[in-house]
């Protein structure tokens, strides 16, 4: 079930729901989350990721399943560059205050809003969704990985496409996304090894280790 | 192991992340295997036990992330769920109680 605009409110208000900074207005069933600070606009080095790879002897590709969060937080996310820094070809550049999307272009950018549920008895679970009259520019926000797992909370860090035909612009404050929250019928068991695919394990029945994902 | 708590803390490796609210932590598994991800800076601690600054840490160092105890796996090994969403098996050894609370941000609300 999903929280009507007096519920969102009340769960605000009883700690049930975390945003911070704390919303200044609900829309009939959904918050709205801002831009964080232009510095906190990302993309992806590229180039240094084909170099290293090239180096390495390695193909050009990035294997998704070998994704290593560690590596790619320090070697290749890279604030936007200004449009004299970035390549001819760059599809996202910084225009002083304004990120700079051609069509075809992807960036990372985290919300100024951290949102989430507490840790102790959580009864929500939030999801980050677009805006709609923003979807239609061809902006896509957060396709992939929607789901703020009920008992934690934190900033969101915001997968940005441009599929439309237009270049856009976007802003420290901009409201592009949203979230929506739905209460959990009951607080999760979270007992997974009982269904085989906890990381880690070593001496459950039959003794097979599971890989790590 | 803390008793009657599921609100624990891990030893773990923190890296910067890509952005100024996330770590990259990580974490040793029961099977000896390490997981690497990615979890809110106010749920990680540095070694002297105080959550991590805006700027901290600059590479990587020792450090605690934040978990909760799900299950009781064997007497050696606890499942415990971490910041990420994932549940993954622990040695119980490695399992303390946290530093410091964890407090969520105020509750208030702006005059809409």
């Amino acid at each position: 079930m999903y929280l009507s605009d007096r519920d969102l409110r009340f769960a605000l208000e009883s700690g049930q729901l975390i945003v911070a900074p704390p919303p200044a207005e609900i829309d009939t069933t959904s918050i709205d989350l801002h831009l964080d600070k232009i510095e906190e606009a990302k993309v992806w080095d590229v180039i240094a990721f084909e170099e290293q790879q090239r180096e390495a002897g390695a193909p050009p590709f990035l294997g998704v399943g070998k994704f290593n969060h560690k590596a790619f937080a320090k070697k290749f996310a890279v604030p936007v560059p200004p449009e004299e820094q970035a390549g001819p070809d760059a599809k996202v550049y910084r225009d002083g205050t304004r990120v700079i999307v051609k069509s075809g272009g992807f960036f990372l950018w985290q919300t100024r809003e951290s949102v989430g549920t507490p840790e102790i008895d959580p009864r929500l679970i939030c999801f980050i969704d677009g805006k709609s009259t923003r979807a239609r520019t061809g902006l896509v926000v957060h396709m992939t990985a929607p789901t703020i797992h009920a008992g934690w909370w934190g900033q969101v860090t915001l997968e940005i496409g441009n599929l439309g035909p237009f270049t856009l612009a976007l802003c420290e404050g901009d409201a592009i996304a949203q979230i929506v929250v739905a209460a959990i019928s009951s607080p999760p068991l979270k007992k997974k090894k009982a269904q085989g695919i906890a990381i880690g394990q070593r001496n459950v029945a039959g003794g097979k280790e599971t890989e790590q994902k | 192991m803390p008793r009657h708590k599921t609100l624990v803390a891990l030893p773990c490796k923190l890296s910067p992340g890509a952005f100024s609210g996330e770590r990259v932590i990580d974490i040793k598994l029961a099977n000896g295997q390490i997981y690497t991800s990615v979890a809110p800076r106010h749920f990680c601690w540095n070694a002297s036990g105080k959550l991590v600054g805006e700027r901290e840490p600059s590479t990587e160092v020792d450090g605690m992330v934040a978990a909760r105890v799900t299950d009781e796996i064997d007497e050696n090994q606890v499942a415990v769920e971490i910041p990420d969403g994932e549940v993954i098996a622990v040695d119980r050894g490695l399992v303390s109680d946290r530093p410091t609370p964890i407090t969520p941000p105020s509750r208030l609300i702006s005059s809409m």
